[in-house]
């Protein structure tokens, strides 16, 4: 058996983001030897892409908010799937985490006097971001980074990890392997804390990085932990759609809260056609209105473009299907227009938006300040993930925790932008905190050297199959399961094509024990792609399985073939979880009733 | 159990840095053959950051650079440095 060198911690962080390093930062604060694992390099985290801010209830800029306001904005926008109990912890805890950032070292942009300026966001009554420009996630991993690595934590860049090891039903550390060489390594430890992100690289258009293959997702699966909501996938409304190798790469909804507009190639806003009942009391019905408010009008309600993401999305997507788009499939998002209200606009939008700004001159040598853009829907989040417990974040799997972007429940059926940042610090600082607690209670578990081998053996198993004799380009499988997800499981669903999906992941799935890495482990991506893809494929199944049950438009799942809402489907959330025999289980679990305070406090802010 | 293609020679060694340089531009080949533009382009960096690593290491530099090209090109020796910069003004 290939030789392994093994690493002993209190707490074992998976995954280098937000949560991540948050958690960490938690860990080694409450005395705990933590590493942290990265599948790439420290510092680059998909909580870089958030651009927009960190949503949280400071009130600075209007002092008619507050964590009640943000808690039945959260709610309202999950469309009541949330667990309320994240979703209250996060509305309260948000503004704490903020200052904690800012006394770290975070610079915030200010209001005139000086406090930290907020900006408007889709879904957000009042202006609720925080924000550094448009480079807010950047700057919250440099914070993050620079505090965390003088709190004695252990970072361990470039591994995959494999598996999860468990003592009985306990998880007791992990098994994974050094990417650039293809060494593998076990760490032992008494809490694991997963913070590994999405999975959008199971579509072809996608906001994520090559990292975000659903690891989390499906190593808390394989170990007996439980999965929720993974039918609710995000489709952000603005990607860039052209040049073809940037395709899906974010254009953030900023540009949007500073008063860019959507237009078809008719030059209408048609944004305006189509605003959703609940919402029509606090959206604008003409464009003047629309202005004022992104320019701080507190009189004026919110203009169209920022409704929630799904909805966007989906008018995006009807104007390019009914052939009102614009030349490489998307629509236009103007901001250059702005310079017929604002004198010194191209000085204002750079200023503003300064990587939007770089983003689309060196990308796609477009001027924003002169120019509109050209954007489209793009795989960006997934709200679904690993079922935990409000207050401690842990999983069904004890000794597991998880925080963030891989763990389900704060944002129910949809998230709102800027609640991701605000998720990173709330409940990654709750998991570190927990996972602590969990390892000074209990005993150092017992590594299964069986489970380990095993593991091991799993994993260099391409390595074994020929292309001569009948083995298959993991790459080619990949992409081929990402074009089925865009296709049949994407923004507009339909079950017969759900159905197709399914029956074309199972192919996948055997295709994918076939899957075969070429030469030796360094520097070997095609290996990392065949060790990938079990996971891909897993995840891929969830959303597929989860979204077919889910008979019903809510959030960012929307039925062609059921458009409502349906009373009986808003009662339950849908759970996944591995069988006896291996097979993916589902369980319509009911939703937890909202306490009577709490319902006085959504029925006040509706 | 497991071939030796997988068990064997991992290390950080010249020899075996220059091996997988000529297996990703082999990998790259047959990208390239399916179409795969982009997958081809991304396994061919990987080929020349291998292969620059197996000479800067060859010539006793550390394995410290990470994925960073024009550090590891300082790290090479001059004539190869020198080659590389010819290569780039001529183009």
């Amino acid at each position: 058996m290939d030789q392994y060198t093994t690493h002993e911690h209190d707490v074992l962080v998976i995954g280098a983001g937000g949560a991540g390093l948050r958690a960490a930062i938690e860990a080694s604060a409450a005395g705990c030897k933590t590493a942290v694992i990265t599948k790439s390099l420290l510092g680059k985290a998909h909580t870089v892409m958030a651009e927009g801010g960190i949503a949280a209830a400071m009130a600075n800029v209007d002092d008619r908010d507050s964590w009640k306001v943000h808690f039945a904005d959260t709610m309202r926008g999950g469309q009541y799937l949330n667990n309320w109990r994240m979703a209250e912890l996060h509305a309260k805890e948000a503004p704490a985490r903020v200052r904690e950032l800012e006394a770290w070292g975070a610079v915030f942009d200010r209001t005139k006097d000086g406090r930290i300026l907020q900006r408007n966001f889709g879904g957000h009554r009042y202006p609720r971001l925080a924000h550094v420009g448009d480079r807010t996630g950047l700057e919250m991993i440099r914070t993050l980074q620079d505090h965390g690595i003088h709190s004695g934590m252990e970072v361990f860049m470039e591994m995959t990890i494999i598996d999860l090891l468990k003592d009985g039903d306990r998880v007791v550390g992990a098994v994974g392997y050094d990417r650039e060489r293809g060494r593998f390594r076990v760490w032992r430890a008494n809490a694991v804390i997963l913070a590994t992100g999405g999975i959008g690289r199971a579509y072809s258009i996608t906001s994520n990085s090559w990292e975000y293959t659903g690891d989390g997702h499906a190593l808390a699966y394989r170990a007996g932990a439980d999965l929720m909501d993974m039918e609710f996938v995000q489709f952000h409304p603005t990607g860039m759609v052209w040049p073809p190798s940037v395709k899906g790469i974010l254009v953030t909804e900023g540009v949007r809260g500073e008063g860019g507009v959507l237009r078809n190639k008719d030059g209408k806003r048609f944004m305006f056609d189509d605003i959703p009942e609940n919402y029509k009391s606090s959206t604008a019905d003409n464009e003047e209105e629309g202005w004022r408010y992104t320019q701080g009008d507190k009189s004026a309600r919110r203009p169209p473009e920022l409704l929630t993401r799904d909805h966007v999305a989906r008018c995006i997507n009807r104007e390019v299907k009914a052939g009102r788009g614009s030349p490489h499939g998307g629509v236009f998002l103007d901001i250059a227009w702005i310079k017929e209200r604002i004198p010194n606009s191209v000085e204002h939008i750079k200023k503003k938006l300064p990587s939007m700004y770089h983003q689309f001159h060196q990308l796609a040598g477009l001027d924003i300040t002169q120019e509109p853009m050209e954007v489209g829907p793009t795989t960006h989040y997934v709200m679904g993930g690993v079922k935990v417990e409000g207050d401690t974040q842990m999983s069904t799997a004890p000794g597991l925790f998880a925080a963030g972007e891989v763990a389900a429940g704060l944002h129910g059926a949809n998230r709102l932008g800027g609640n991701s940042l605000s998720d990173l610090v709330v409940f990654g600082k709750r998991a570190g905190e927990y996972a602590a607690k969990f390892s000074k209670e209990n005993s150092t578990g017992k590594v299964n050297k069986d489970q380990v081998e095993a593991a091991i053996r799993e994993s260099l198993a391409p390595f074994e199959r020929g292309l001569a004799a009948g083995g298959e380009s993991p790459y080619a499988i990949q992409q081929d399961l990402q074009k089925t997800m865009q296709a049949d499981v994407s923004i507009v669903r339909l079950e017969n094509e759900m159905q197709r999906a399914l029956g074309k992941i199972e192919e996948y799935k055997q295709r994918a024990e076939r899957a075969t890495a070429m030469g030796h482990r360094e520097y070997n991506p095609g290996w990392h792609t065949a060790i990938d893809l079990r996971n891909l494929l897993m995840v891929s199944e969830a959303v597929t399985l989860a979204a077919i049950e889910r008979k019903e438009s809510r959030g960012a799942q929307f039925r062609e073939d059921y458009p409502e809402k349906s009373d009986a489907c808003s009662k339950f959330n849908i759970v996944l979880k591995q069988g006896g025999d291996g097979k993916m289980q589902l369980i319509r679990q009911p939703t937890r009733a909202l306490p009577e305070e709490l319902k006085v406090v959504v029925e006040e802010n509706k | 159990m497991t071939s030796n293609r997988a068990t064997k020679s991992v290390s950080q060694k010249s020899p075996v840095l220059h091996v997988a340089s000529l297996e990703r531009i082999q990998e790259a080949q047959i990208l390239m053959d399916s179409n795969a533009w982009g997958l081809s382009m991304y396994v061919s960096g990987l080929a020349v950051e291998s292969l620059m690593q197996a000479i800067a290491i060859r010539s006793g530099a550390s394995h410290d650079a990470h994925h960073d090209l024009r550090a590891w090109l300082k790290k090479c020796p001059q004539s190869v440095t020198d080659v590389v910069g010819k290569q780039v003004k001529t183009e």
